[in-house]
């Protein structure tokens, strides 16, 4: 080697070289992307270290609610998504959707570049040419032009109007779910056209009226946590949640009382509590009391169809001095009189005395304020269809699959334009002319002010996957095109937007500028930011959300009650349509907490994740009670056909307990026509059995409205999921609820005060959390847990002495190792599903489609088990209430699985998980069937990741072949990131610093992980609560899961 | 003529001579219909790895199987041949043992019928794990990795129970035949079957000393086989007596597998001899008196069978446990979806051998015929139902399923029949398919006098004597 390279200089070429191939791969080879583009690796970026997970703070946009999200990007590609901590709207969390949006970044059926119609098909074109034809058609437009957008605020928004003001377009924001009852009956009574801020942490009591708040209902995970803050059993105190609906949803299953009422009598319900409290003393009618007179409440208990003390003891319990909380109408409840239901709701909060307590008229919903009224759109799509629009710009929503009635299609059909930007080809963007797609919202640069004072940034978290471009930036560039000229934005480089990169002196000339020149001019002086505006929009994106000084003000004074409106309230229930002729049951639809309106329905996670309700997957399914089911003579998977008097259908059955017998539902958000291979023709679109109609007072869309006729069509199918055979626990006692005084009872030390429990800088600790601790620490399963290093079988009962001996076939394990261990607060739990996503999310976890997940080969680590307690073990008829519970693998210490295996792949850790050698599994199943908990999953076959789906993988996590057992192994990747972390500090992993995904997740942090081993560790304090217990503890597996019993108000001691 | 002795166990058989007639004729050229036979088990063998083939490209989950049930048809049948291959050396060596003498005519068939069952058993493992390219796993060989089998695992057990098994019953199986080997050779006419027949007697000469080394080696194989009769299925139902599994985790589990196996080993047995007796015209070999041996060993070990079912079924229901009393595949078969593999099992193997009581249905080949094959049936069902139904309806209510076979499974199933027959229609024709040898035991000494047979024919016309022929010596 004399002559030729040293080895050294060899490895530095070979090095070089070869980081620069890894990188350039993992940027975007799918859309040609410039060359300036790439990342020099020559250079190393400080914040790319292979093998490290970069996180980005950006904003959630799957819906409206706008959570504070936090994306872990490896190696230039992001791979996980969790919640901002320091957002007000997320807390630290994600709901399902969050979870899945990493599927939206990389679904494979993206719009990849610009395109033209031509003909049938798609061409693809520049981004020059498609604005040209865009800018010529604005051109022509003759000032008839709409620009209809999805709903957002903020900066965007702002340029937004400000474009189409200049260009003359007139500008509409569409959302399918806009809240207009609410915000019309805030602006009857106090003159405030908003959806007001709902604070559920400060409510103890909640009753609501159809108001799916732990779902998709206005700000669902700020929600679910605050209810479960609110409500959830803590320091001997329990609260309650009142739900008066005709069918379950899921926040309605979390119901210690559940009223099925009579659909469209919600309002009536309503006011008959308010009449009652204010009759009790209790609280003062105001201006309402004249409304309230007419109120007979005994009819009321008559057309509800429920018995009347009912109402008067949820009034009684309501009337609790300003700590309750009424809610609704939400989605499912939105019928003709939907105004009225709101309005009586706002009545209900205001003789309670709840303005200015857990509602607040000073803050509001910002994102719920400005969206059009489904009114506005039927006018938007009676002048397409009078040929009055030339020119359509869409950004985002989807009318054609969210509006009702065919003539929304002949409408689009009348358009001579349309330009889409939306990022997917879904069904109203499949009639448009051109295809601009929008970058991903984890591509893009902007913000969003989801409520009040917050201001959550979005910022991109990595290079565009395709060849998209941001809307912002279009919208710029046709403004240099059209010669347009926008307050704050400077005159464009002649070589176009793209090719300037301005530092944010001179006036902007992309969107990325036009931001940051807002946020310099509007938002740092707002804040009181000091130093140079480069340091503080650094510290700005490291947060990931800004807060004003509104958003923490304490609350206005409650302005008085407006009588003016309330002599129009009619006091009857809502009419529902029907043709007469057999159409006996009122149809219920209601939003999905997966799919949303179904937007997200291409996400594979979200088809794939079992309904929180029904447990169904990838399909639609028509919810019948199990007595209507009876009499039909139809069971779970026989298809019956449903007629409307606008459509008819046919769909699968799913027995719902939690149902009037009078009542039918469909969830919305499935049956697309277009939107991806995992979306199109799959399921019914409910939307097209009802009819185009407004509610008068508010413009709302009236989503119950008619009336249906089901018949069996003796056709059955087996409908995917992991929809169990019984909804009773068959005597298993898998998941336990107790009473209240028994809870205090077992909690013996609650009220003497429990320890200040120590936390860690993590994202579980927070002030005021840990209420649930309590009890004697000595107890006996946390001991004997910490005796524990790996396996040493300690008999739960009193065994013959000296049994079992001391060391085991593992032998004994350093005292040093930790003992992982889980403690679960079914209290807290509300089984959202978000832990089973995120559990998809970070362990690769496999997509087995519908026809695998209908044989139950569904690969959920995670699953959220639903029962239906105290009624009829086979169909849940006459339940009391609904247990959810979080199955995952227990990481027993005396493990099933792991002497059966032959060949060492179930093996126990030192630190006592219950470890699976994947490359070691030969396949016998052996684990799986003697695992009495059933958390054991087989790869039947291998499974598929299309292109780029497959960039999400968790490079930390093995991809699983067929024939290859898996599990849970509590996030062992993170165990050992965290101790790897730790030992580089030269200190031991702290309590709070290791968090499996699930955990992470839960907005309700039911879940706690930790090391048992330690007395003062999170997990340790939980898991001796007197209501610990561990599921089939009689079978001496020493799980390392506790599971805290459920507390049932009023159930027997 | 003088009246010619007749065996006690065999009165139809003349001479040593018509026994070497009558065995060695069936080493013959065959006819059509055997060679068609042949044709179809080979095809049932092709179907079966094209099947397997299609399996392992595409994954196990075409098997049907599913969660939570992840042992189907494949440890179902598994089992099923498992028991089969009990009866064999049941016959050749306790009944050996013994002295049961009726067993001469019939033990060589049994025997092979053993080692091809357990053969056609050894497959099933491998069909059935997920990755069978990696099986090898569980065989504790020497590797740079120290990694071995976990001797913990009933697995590991099974390979050693069911490994060990088969090797002695085929060393039993062939040490047996080595005598009737050499008379094959001996009267082969063919050449490549008198060169197989010179390796596999191994230059047998029918000396005192070789006799005398043979009776021995044959004794200790004998007594060394016989434990194994009761271990190798008291290992196999360990794999699921060890198991957590509601209905499976049972004490009674080693006596009733092992008295399932040689009950339906008996009935395989009988199964497959009685149509060969016919076929073959062996019927002054295979005689009423057989079949009313083996008919009453069927009786006991049924009766005890079904005493376990009765077991279970009361345990299950005594333990006041919601996943014992709803989770065996006794109690909860009986009633749930799976009931008529349930009642199928009971019907099978307790109402159906209660024929057995009567002696003419004992001595009716007609009958025990369709007797064994009920059993065979049932048998099979049983080690369904205590898989499939068990496993379907654990611990966890919410991860109850229902399995059913797929194409795939069947098509497998079929085919390890096919696997079966096709090895044991080659033995009918490459070796000596009853003991020339044992069997002359029984008769009596042969007399000046005797009837030559009517016809010999040509191939197995006694060829001239080299050396010392087995015939001499005895």
């Amino acid at each position: 080697m004399a002559n030729g390279l040293e080895r050294r200089d060899f490895l530095k070429v070979v090095g070089t070289a070869g980081a620069g191939v890894a990188l350039s791969a993992c940027s975007s080879n799918l859309g040609g992307v410039p060359p300036e583009r790439l990342i020099p690796y020559v250079v190393p970026q400080d914040d790319i270290v292979p093998g490290i997970a970069t996180y980005y703070r950006t904003t959630c946009r799957e819906c409206p609610a706008g959570c504070g999200m936090d994306v872990a990007t490896r190696e230039g590609r992001a791979i996980k998504a969790e919640g901002n901590p320091l957002s007000p709207i997320s807390h630290g969390k994600l709901c399902p959707r969050g979870q899945a949006s990493l599927q939206g970044l990389y679904n494979p059926d993206r719009v990849r570049q610009a395109l033209v119609r031509s003909g049938t098909d798609w061409q693809k074109v520049t981004w020059e040419e498609a604005e040209q034809r865009v800018a010529n058609a604005l051109a022509g437009a003759g000032g008839r032009a709409v620009f209809l957008t999805r709903n957002y605020t903020g900066t965007l928004d702002r340029l937004v109007s400000d474009w189409s003001s200049a260009a003359g377009v007139e500008r509409i924001i569409y959302d399918a779910y806009a809240w207009e009852p609410i915000r019309a009956a805030h602006r009857m009574l106090f003159g405030v056209e908003a959806v007001p801020v709902h604070d559920f942490a400060r409510a103890s009591v909640v009753v609501s009226f159809g108001a799916d708040f732990l779902e998709t209902w206005v700000s669902p995970v700020d929600y679910a946590r605050g209810f479960v803050q609110g409500t959830a059993y803590a320091n001997g105190q329990r609260g309650k949640l009142w739900a008066f609906t005709p069918h379950q949803t899921l926040t309605d299953m979390n119901a210690e009382e559940w009223v099925p009422i009579r659909p469209g009598t919600e309002h009536l319900v309503a006011l008959a509590m308010a009449k009652l409290i204010v009759a009790s003393g209790r609280g003062q009618a105001g201006a309402a009391a004249g409304l309230l007179d007419g109120v007979d409440v005994n009819a009321v208990a008559e057309q509800a169809g429920v018995p009347v003390a009912r109402i008067q003891q949820a009034a009684q319990e309501f009337a609790n001095g300003g700590r309750s909380l009424a809610v609704g109408p939400g989605v499912s409840a939105q019928h003709r009189a939907a105004t009225a239901v709101a309005v009586a709701v706002a009545i209900l909060n205001s003789v309670a005395g709840n303005y200015g307590s857990t509602l607040t008229l000073s803050r509001t919903e910002e994102h719920a304020s400005r969206v059009a009224s489904y009114a506005d759109m039927q006018r938007l799509v009676q002048r397409m269809q009078d040929g009055q629009v030339q020119v359509l710009l869409v950004d985002g929503p989807n009318p054609l699959y969210t509006m009702p009635g065919a003539e929304v299609a002949a409408a689009l059909a009348r358009v001579p334009f349309i330009a889409s930007f939306s990022t997917y080809l879904d069904e109203t963007s499949a009639k448009a002319h051109v295809l601009l797609p929008d970058h991903h919202f984890l591509e893009s640069w902007g913000d969003y002010v989801p409520r009040t004072g917050v201001r959550s940034i979005v910022q991109p978290v990595m290079l565009p996957v395709f060849d998209t471009k941001q809307t912002g930036d279009v919208l710029l560039s046709l403004a240099a095109r059209l010669k347009l000229s926008l307050p704050n934005v400077g005159a464009p480089a002649a070589a176009g937007p793209a090719a300037a990169t301005g530092t944010g002196a001179a006036a902007p000339t992309t969107f990325y500028d036009y931001l940051r020149a807002t946020w310099q001019r509007e938002v740092m002086p707002s804040v009181g930011g000091t130093g140079t505006f480069e340091e503080w929009w650094q510290s700005a994106l490291k947060a990931g959300v800004v807060l004003t000084p509104a958003a923490t003000a304490a609350p206005a004074a409650v302005p008085a009650l407006n009588a003016a409106g309330l002599g129009q309230l009619r006091l009857e229930p809502a009419e529902f349509t029907g043709t007469g002729r057999g159409d006996e049951f009122y149809l219920i639809a209601y939003p999905s907490m997966r799919f949303y309106d179904g937007r997200t329905a291409n996400r594979p996670w979200l088809q794939e994740l079992p309904d929180p309700v029904s447990k169904v997957s990838w399909e639609s399914w028509l919810e019948l009670s199990p007595a209507t089911a009876r009499r039909l003579g139809v069971d779970d998977g026989h298809v019956v056909e449903v007629t409307t008097q606008f459509g008819r259908t046919r769909l699968p059955v799913w027995r719902h307990p939690g149902l009037r017998d009078d009542t039918i539902a469909i969830q919305i958000g499935q049956g697309h026509e277009e939107l991806g291979r995992y979306a199109a023709d799959r399921g019914v679109n409910v939307v097209k059995l009802l009819g185009a109609v407004a509610e008068p007072a508010s413009g709302a869309m009236v989503w119950a409205q008619v009336k249906a006729a089901v018949r069996p069509t003796g056709e059955w199918v087996r409908v995917p999921g992991q929809m169990p055979e019984n909804n009773g626990e068959g005597g298993r006692e898998i998941t336990r609820s107790i009473s209240l005084a028994e809870a205090r009872r077992l909690e013996g030390g609650a009220a003497a005060g429990v320890a200040a429990v120590p936390h860690a800088e993590g994202a579980q600790a927070e002030a005021g959390e840990p209420a649930a601790i309590a009890g004697n620490p000595k107890d006996k399963v946390v001991t004997e847990l910490q005796g524990t290093g790996g396996f040493a079988p300690q008999s739960v009962a009193a065994g013959p002495s000296g049994y079992p001996p001391p060391s085991t076939y593992y032998g004994e394990y350093s005292q040093a190792q930790p003992r992982w261990a889980m403690a679960i607060d079914l209290e807290r739990c509300i089984g959202c599903s978000a832990c089973v996503t995120a559990c998809y999310a970070e362990n690769n976890i496999g997509i087995v489609g519908p026809e695998q997940a209908a044989k139950g080969r569904l690969l959920t680590w995670m699953r959220i088990e639903r029962y239906f307690e105290g009624g009829d073990a086979r169909t849940g008829e006459g339940f009391d209430h609904v247990n959810f519970l979080p199955m995952l693998c227990q990481q027993c210490g005396n493990a099933p699985c792991e002497p059966v295996c032959p060949v060492y792949a179930a093996y126990h850790t030192p630190e006592g998980l219950n470890g699976q050698v994947y490359n070691r599994c030969v396949g016998t199943r052996y684990c799986a069937n003697n695992c009495p908990y059933k958390v054991r999953y087989f790869n039947w076959f291998s499974w598929e990741w299309p292109e780029p789906l497959n960039w999400q993988l968790n490079p930390d996590v093995t991809v699983r072949e067929k024939g290859v057992m898996e599990k849970c192994t509590f996030c062992v990747q993170r165990i050992r990131a965290a101790q790897n972390q730790a030992r580089l500090e030269g200190r031991g992993p702290l309590d709070g610093e290791i968090t499996p995904a699930c955990a992470q997740t839960c907005p309700g942090d039911a879940i706690v992980f930790g090391n048992i081993k330690d007395p003062n560790s999170r997990v340790a304090q939980i898991a001796a609560s007197g209501r610990g217990y561990r599921v089939l503890e009689e079978l001496n597996t020493q799980s390392a899961i506790t599971y805290l019993k459920r507390v049932v108000d009023g159930s027997e001691a | 003529m003088a009246t010619v002795i007749r065996s006690e166990t065999h009165p139809a058989i003349g001479s040593y001579e018509e026994v070497n007639h009558d065995i060695l004729r069936l080493l013959s050229r065959p006819g059509r219909s055997y060679t068609i036979l042949l044709a179809v088990t080979i095809a049932l063998v092709i179907t079966m790895f094209t099947a397997w083939g299609v399996q392992i490209v595409l994954g196990i989950g075409m098997s049907g199987l599913r969660n939570p049930i992840g042992w189907g048809v494949y440890i179902t049948t598994f089992v099923f041949w498992v028991g089969i291959g009990h009866a064999g050396t049941l016959i050749s060596a306790i009944l050996y043992l013994f002295r049961a003498r009726w067993r001469q005519s019939i033990y060589r068939a049994a025997e092979a019928m053993t080692v091809f069952a357990v053969m056609t058993a050894g497959l099933f493992p491998v069909i059935h794990v997920g990755r069978p390219w990696l099986a090898y796993y569980l065989i504790p060989y020497p590797n740079q990795r120290m990694i071995w089998p976990n001797f913990r695992s009933p697995l590991v057990w099974d390979v050693f129970a069911v490994g060990t098994y088969f090797t002695v019953s085929a060393t039993f199986f062939f040490i047996g035949m080595i005598p009737d080997l050499a008379a094959a050779r001996d009267s082969a006419v063919v050449p490549w079957r008198r060169r197989l027949y010179s390796i596999l007697s191994l230059g047998w000469r029918g000396t005192n000393w070789e006799w005398k080394n043979f009776t021995r080696a044959y004794l200790y194989l004998a007594a060394l086989a016989t434990p194994l009769v009761l271990s190798v299925h008291s290992v196999v139902s360990w794999d699921f007596a060890m198991s957590l599994v509601p209905g499976w985790h049972s004490t009674v589990f080693a006596p009733y597998f092992v008295a399932g196996a040689i009950f339906s080993g008996l009935a395989m047995v009988l199964t497959l001899l009685i149509p060969i007796r016919k076929i073959y015209g062996l019927e002054a070999y295979f005689t009423p008196r057989h079949t009313e041996a083996m008919a009453k060993m069927m009786l006991l070990t049924a009766m005890i069978v079904s005493y376990a079912y009765a077991c279970e079924a009361f345990v299950g229901w005594y333990t006041f446990e919601a996943a014992e009393q709803h989770g065996g595949y006794l109690l909860f078969g009986a009633t749930g979806e799976y009931w008529w593999s349930t009642w199928l099992m009971v019907t099978c193997n307790f109402f159906v051998p209660q024929l057995l009581w009567f002696r003419s249905v004992r001595r009716s080949f007609a009958a025990m015929f369709v007797i064994t094959l009920f059993v065979n049936i049932g048998m099979w069902f049983e080690r369904y139902s205590i898989i499939v139904v068990s496993l379907s309806h654990e611990y966890s209510p919410w991860m109850w399923n229902q399995y059913r076979p797929s194409l795939t499974g069947m098509l497998i199933i079929l085919g390890s029949f096919g696997w079966f027959l096709m090895w044991f229609l080659l033995f009918l024709r490459l070796l000596p398919a009853v003991s020339v040898a044992e069997l002359k035991e029984v008769l009596p000494a042969p007399l000046r006098l005797y009837r030559r047979p009517r016809a010999v024919e040509e191939t197995t016309r006694r060829p001239p004597v080299r050396g010392r022929g087995t015939e001499e010596n005895r």
